[in-house]
């Protein structure tokens, strides 16, 4: 079975975890998981964000503009994996060693 | 402890809908790629819109949406006339903001305003129809959990 599979997980008043997953063949191909902040004015701002795009499984942390600070390579994820080290750490993964995340 | 989700279920109009709301906002995949390798990662969505686009394309993917919120904010955003918006857009089909607000007998700004806070929480969606947002709502369950 081929699909696209979207969640939000809201695991704050203005926070939350995108996630998107692509299956084909009941395989995962495509991950994305970021985690955002939801601003004043309704806009989402990046805060970090994993995904396999491409170089393989990384890790990226965001600025203030929602520009790249730092990428780093990081083990293959899921989702029951952000879920949780979102939830324990929030905010404090923007002063987090990127490359432990 | 409460925790609220939200099923969406987006049938084939609403992946027409998708795609034509991509080749307008993206002309081709090509051009797309071209975008992703400019923008250095500092705009991610446009890799997900292209690894959506492509899996909906030639995987001929099935979408499924899920809306998780543990706590109960939802509810201090979801004001009857809000509930009475998604429930509208559940059953008919508007064609732009101006539309929704002249046959609900709503004026513009309250219904955009509205539907943009539903819209923050995954109530209902938008999609780009030429010069115009046309909301849509696909929401085909809307379950507490007390746990």
């Amino acid at each position: 079975m081929n699909l696209i599979s979207k969640k939000r997980i809201w695991v704050h008043k203005n926070e939350a975890i995108d996630a998107l997953e692509i299956f084909v063949n009941d395989r995962r191909k495509y991950y994305s998981f970021t985690y955002r902040q939801l601003n004043k004015n309704g806009q989402w701002r990046n805060l970090v964000r994993w995904d396999n795009h491409e170089v393989g499984p990384h890790v990226d942390r965001y600025g203030e503009s929602s520009n790249l600070l730092e990428q780093e390579a990081s083990g293959e994820k899921s989702l029951k994996d952000i879920v949780t080290l979102v939830s324990i750490y929030r905010q404090n993964l923007m002063a987090m060693d990127l490359s432990e995340l | 402890m409460i925790r609220v989700e939200i099923t969406k279920c987006h049938d084939e109009e609403f992946k027409t809908l998708e795609i034509n709301s991509f080749q307008k906002k993206y002309r081709s995949m090509e051009h797309l790629r071209h975008r992703i390798s400019h923008s250095k990662c500092s705009r991610p969505e446009f890799i997900d819109d292209l690894a959506i686009w492509r899996a909906m394309v030639d995987e001929d993917a099935e979408i499924e949406e899920n809306i998780i919120l543990n706590g109960a904010d939802i509810f201090g955003m979801l004001s009857p006339r809000r509930l009475e918006l998604v429930d509208y857009l559940s059953t008919n089909n508007v064609s732009s903001i101006k539309d929704l607000g002249e046959k609900i007998g709503r004026d513009y700004k309250n219904v955009y305003d509205d539907l943009k806070a539903l819209e923050s929480y995954g109530l209902i969606n938008f999609i780009r129809v030429g010069k115009n947002q046309r909301p849509i709502s696909t929401i085909k369950n809307f379950c507490v959990f007390f746990e």
